[in-house]
């Protein structure tokens, strides 16, 4: 195993770790008078972290689906456009030879 | 020079290295928050308040109730999936032959 490619994941699931404890905290604890969470805290705590695994899963399931007709529309397009250029430049050059016949008769 | 789970030396540092960088990350993070829960923002005084103080001190706890509490669950579902994945490939396996 390649030792950068793991390092990468590892960071980023820590990422998502620690953004899911912030955002969850943040939604879930209200109220500060207590040390200790409380039964309902608990639970919207597990309902967070759930749920947005769950979020996550389902986006990278669309974005596969999706990522390869984007890819390849991208593609097509550039070669599109590639082809307009050469016949644009294959006119111009074929006026230029024109042109330069006319010039030496 | 390996260790029980197969990391070299390098691969060692560079987790320890990781982990430090991403405590520091979860320090911020909740550093942030109980900022916002804890203090109003209208900053008459230099000293904390005694409340403020003890909604603090409860924050931080909170905070890394629930750090223990998401890493918990994403380990178990973690366990879940991989097992679920496991369970998968033995009945392509079996369909297979």
């Amino acid at each position: 195993m390649d030792t950068e490619g793991a390092a990468r994941n590892f960071k980023d699931f820590m990422q998502m770790y620690n953004q899911l404890t912030e955002r969850c905290f943040g939604v879930c604890v209200a109220d500060l008078g207590t040390r200790r969470l409380t039964e309902p805290e608990e639970q919207c705590v597990s309902n967070c972290a759930t749920k947005n695994v769950r979020l996550n899963n389902r986006t990278m399931e669309v974005f596969m689906e999706l990522q390869p007709a984007i890819l390849e529309k991208r593609q097509r397009e550039a070669m599109e456009a590639m082809a307009k250029a050469e016949a644009a430049q294959a006119t111009s050059q074929s006026i230029g030879d024109n042109q330069a016949t006319k010039d030496l008769t | 020079m390996a260790n029980v789970q197969g990391l070299s030396q390098d691969q060692l540092q560079i987790v320890a290295e990781l982990e430090i960088e991403m405590m520091s990350d979860m320090y911020h993070r909740m550093t942030n928050g109980c900022f916002k829960k804890c203090l109003p923002l209208k900053f008459r005084d230099s000293e904390l308040t005694k409340g403020e103080s003890v909604c603090v001190d409860r924050c931080v706890a909170k905070y890394l109730e629930v750090h223990d509490r998401i890493g918990k669950k994403l380990t178990s579902m973690s366990m879940q999936d991989e097992a679920a994945m496991k369970q998968m490939q033995a009945n392509t396996n079996a369909m297979a032959k």
